[in-house]
């Protein structure tokens, strides 16, 4: 059965095309049909006309996205003022008709802090749709936009996936305009610079650059700007297509961007001199330019004392590069390097594998995916089914699988002790890089033993070399080295050392303390 | 696509590699390997391990031995694939029997093979058989120790800090002694003894060398004079002294650490060895009564004491010199103080050697006790 003639088919293709590059109309009724034509089955639009003035009443066309406004404002501050407001002054109308009425109801009836006049039809759909209120007026080729931005959105709580123990809690939310005033809080200064731009054709999407005028290198914040005003696309729904249509090396695991869901962190990494983007309706922030080592370093570290501090970090840093290599090691030493490990030690191992009917390889590959299986299950698990399936992969995994003889004890040990650790890496990109690179390390190290894993390591330090992020060395500051900045990397230098910031090609600004130097004589 | 071509060549090169994966599940350890003379053969023993799961553990011996037999070493040793259905792991082999019937009969029937083959650890430590063969010593079972190559090796390592009489000899070592003039292997001897009704390994006396066979062995109170003149420091052992007190009565004293210095002269043409002992000690137990640690007393113990390590480095030298065998590295140190003196005797060092003058000092001191203050005082 063929559809019912639609009255959309009637219309030419292009007519809202055409319709929405146009300016606005003067006369009240042209510009209502062409917007009633341009949303068209958008039922959650609100046409409101009214008349203003008593005399020689004027039309108005208030128009919004029901659900995106704040109905408080546009009740008491546009329509009451609008409609009760101008009748109790002396002469009411009269003014509106001798004047511009526009002018008049922008200066002195509609009590609204952000006020300001459009003139086109694109500008009329991008605002509403962005929960702002048009009013139209009868006789007048430009519009007014009242800011009434307010929907139902999540309060500002504790980050899920960035937790600190000491610090700040705050997290991102996906409202723009609550994530700048998180960070201009915590910047309370002019050089604070949130610059503002739209991408993505349909979203429409506000995505804000913040840097720290003084600090940050003019040439980054202009590569980074250029590069965004390029990208053209339909869609921005996370800042994670920012990232990756930004970066200049795309095919490679090794993110060159962090992204953070704290303030906190986001504005220390202005304050060395880094770029921040927001993207409305992300609750991650995008860090660049970051390099490799920055993975390990927990915002927490500042936080605490600097020697415990430090040592966290260096456990971070062993744990980090035993979360990589730990299978492969163990499936190396099996197989091939049974010398590498104390008598007893093997002995055990060997006793714990005999009936295993798989070589250690695939033995490891298996658990090693059962585990992602696992982690990627728990993520989506609905919360009444999530103890239920970790009880059954508990028990499965750790118990039946070693008791049915397919794994063997001391795998399931390494396997689990690498799935924890890949875990603690504060960046959840970090992870992400450990759980991938680790399967290449495990193939290696079943092909060659030691010496793949060796190969592996080094191609991956080559890899890594060679990549840079808006022209910062991936792996700087331990290569190409910086003496100074080096002591933040493995260990936390504590405050009282950290006269100057981390050096970045172009910084303005590199004193961070004065008189830190002076005052600790005292 | 020539931008490709070398990683591609590089993955390629991966799947070429010629080590083979010898996985745990498919394989056996070797912990000890045994060589003995039996039946005009050459018998070689191996014992490797039978992986039981943890909780079978302690129902049967976790380790079967074999021995097979043939003309050379090798092809005794090849016989073992005949019976055993999985590879063997030779990595964590640490042990090397040789049978006496072998080792007094002519050492390069074997030699060659365990100097030079790759599987061969070279820090395993040697031992001796004494009276039984190295299958026999392979098959017994140590106390508490479930595999008993592994057993036997930590006894001599055990009985290393306690007592400080026998001396470990790695396999390299014993090499080193057998290719090198002017000094000889000493390596320890393992037996079996009768404990409860079971058969278990007890190291007995030390083997000595000479040329390519075992000549004799060294008692105990002769092995620990070996032990005393050994260059660098030693540590752990005791012995024992009459008390000062009372003749009749003993005095246990613990060393803590002593240092030898060995010296050649010669005088004359004629080659004297100098040896001075410094060790230091500590009080250990008395078996009787009474104040014996007076500022007199230490001194009369430091004197017997002294006595005591002389008497049995001098046991240890006579025995040496009547079995004609270096032990103690002479001809090296003559070697090197007086080459020209060595290149005279050194064709017929071993008879030499037994001429060899020695005088061995031996000073002795007693610091502490790290006992409660005063002695034991009954009502």
């Amino acid at each position: 059965m063929r559809y019912l003639p639609n009255k959309k088919d009637n219309l030419p293709a292009n007519n809202t095309e055409e319709i929405i590059s146009q300016p606005l109309e003067a006369d009240i009724e042209a510009n209502r049909s062409k917007l009633e034509a341009l949303l068209e089955y958008c039922s959650d639009v609100v046409f409101r006309e009214f008349v203003i003035g008593g005399q020689s009443p004027i039309r108005c066309l208030l128009l919004y996205f029901d659900g995106l406004v704040q109905r408080k404002i546009l009740d008491d501050n546009i329509i009451k003022s609008l409609l009760l407001d101008i009748r109790m002054t002396n002469d009411p109308g009269r003014e509106l008709n001798q004047a511009d009425p526009l002018t008049a109801v922008e200066q002195k009836i509609i009590n609204v802090a952000e006020l300001k006049r459009i003139s086109t039809f694109h500008e009329v759909i991008r605002y509403i749709s962005s929960g702002d209120t048009v009013l139209l007026i009868d006789g007048c080729n430009q519009a007014l936009v009242a800011g009434t931005r307010g929907w139902d959105s999540r309060n500002v709580v504790t980050p899920e996936n960035e937790l600190v123990i000491y610090g700040p809690k705050e997290g991102f939310i996906e409202n723009l305009r609550s994530n700048t005033a998180l960070i201009r809080r915590r910047l309370k200064s002019s050089n604070f610079k949130i610059e503002s731009m739209v991408i993505g054709k349909i979203t429409q999407t506000d995505v804000v650059l913040c840097y720290i005028d003084n600090i940050a290198p003019p040439q980054l914040v202009d590569e980074v700007r250029k590069r965004l005003q390029m990208i053209d696309i339909d869609a921005v729904l996370d800042s994670n297509y920012i990232q990756e249509l930004i970066m200049e090396h795309k095919s490679t695991i090794f993110s060159q961007a962090e992204q953070t869901e704290k303030p906190d962190r986001a504005a220390a990494h202005l304050l060395e001199g880094r770029i921040c983007i927001l993207v409305d309706g992300s609750p991650m922030a995008l860090v660049l330019p970051v390099s490799f080592p920055r993975y390990w370093i927990s915002p927490e570290d500042y936080y605490i004392h600097y020697i415990p501090a430090s040592l966290f970090r260096m456990g971070r840093f062993l744990v980090f590069l035993m979360a990589l290599t730990l299978p492969a090691l163990y499936v190396a030493v099996i197989s091939y390097h049974q010398e590498m490990v104390p008598t007893a030690l093997y002995l055990t191992i060997a006793a714990s594998r005999q009936g295993v009917p798989f070589p250690s390889f695939i033995e490891a590959l298996l658990l090693e995916l059962t585990f992602e299986m696992l982690r990627e299950a728990g993520l989506r698990l609905p919360r009444a089914v999530g103890p239920a399936v970790s009880i059954v992969g508990a028990l499965i995994i750790g118990d039946a699988a070693v008791r049915a003889g397919l794994v063997s004890t001391p795998m399931v040990v390494v396997v689990a002790f690498t799935g924890i650790a890949s875990f603690v890496t504060p960046s959840y990109n970090a992870g992400i890089i450990i759980r991938t690179a680790r399967f290449a390390f495990l193939a290696a190290a079943a092909l060659l033993g030691f010496l793949g894993i060796m190969i592996v390591f080094i191609l991956m330090l080559i890899r890594m070399v060679s990549l840079s992020s808006f022209g910062m060395p991936y792996l700087s500051p331990i290569a190409p080295l910086n003496t100074r900045d080096i002591t933040d990397v493995l260990v936390r230098r504590p405050w009282f050392k950290m006269r100057e910031r981390p050096y970045q090609e172009g910084m303005k600004n590199q004193v961070r303390q004065n008189t830190a130097g002076k005052e600790q004589g005292n | 696509m020539k931008r490709h071509l070398f990683p591609l060549c590089l993955i390629l090169l991966l799947l070429l590699a010629g080590c083979q994966s010898r996985e745990v599940n498919n394989t056996t350890s070797v912990l000890g390997l045994g060589v003995d003379w039996v039946d005009n053969q050459i018998e070689t023993s191996v014992q490797m391990t039978k992986p039981v799961p943890p909780e079978q553990a302690g129902q049967e011996t976790p380790f079967v031995t074999v021995s097979t037999r043939g003309a050379t070493l090798s092809e005794a040793a090849r016989q073992i694939f005949l019976s055993i259905p999985r590879q063997t792991i030779w990595a964590h082999s640490s042990t090397l029997f040789l049978g006496d019937k072998l080792v007094q009969r002519d050492l390069s029937l074997i030699m060659d093979l365990l100097a030079r083959n790759v599987e061969v650890r070279k820090s395993s430590l040697v031992f001796i058989t004494q009276g039984f063969s190295t299958g026999e010593i392979m098959q017994s079972q140590t106390p508490l120790e479930p595999y008993s190559c592994l057993g036997i090796r930590d006894l001599l390592q055990a009985q290393e800090k306690q007592l400080g009489i026998f001396v470990p000899v790695k396999l390299g070592e014993f090499i080193y002694r057998l290719s090198t003039p002017g000094i000889d292997p000493l390596v320890p001897q393992v037996t079996l003894e009768k404990q409860g009704n079971k058969m278990t390994p007890t190291l007995k006396g030390t083997a000595a060398f000479r040329g390519q066979k075992m000549v004799g062995s060294l008692n105990e109170d002769e092995t620990r004079g070996y032990r005393w003149m050994q260059a660098g420091t030693i540590e752990g052992g005791m012995f024992i002294i009459p008390s000062p007190i009372d003749p009749q009565k003993k005095v246990t004293l613990e060393l803590i650490r002593s240092r030898s210095k060995t010296k050649a002269t010669v005088v004359d043409q004629k080659i004297k060895m100098q040896i001075e002992i410094r060790a230091e000690g500590n009080f250990y137990e008395q078996n009787s009564t009474g104040a014996v640690l007076t500022p007199e007393n230490i001194k009369i113990m430091e004197e017997l004491a002294s006595r005591e390590i002389s008497r049995q480095c001098n046991a240890s030298i006579a025995q040496a010199q009547s079995l004609g065998s270096d032990i103690f590295g002479w001809g090296r140190q003559v070697e090197a103080a007086f080459p020209k003196t060595w290149m005279q005797v050194a064709s017929r060092w071993n008879e030499v050697f037994s001429e060899v003058e020695a005088d061995v000092q031996v000073k002795f001191s007693i610091r502490r006790t790290y006992l409660t203050d005063s002695s034991f005082v009954f009502r």
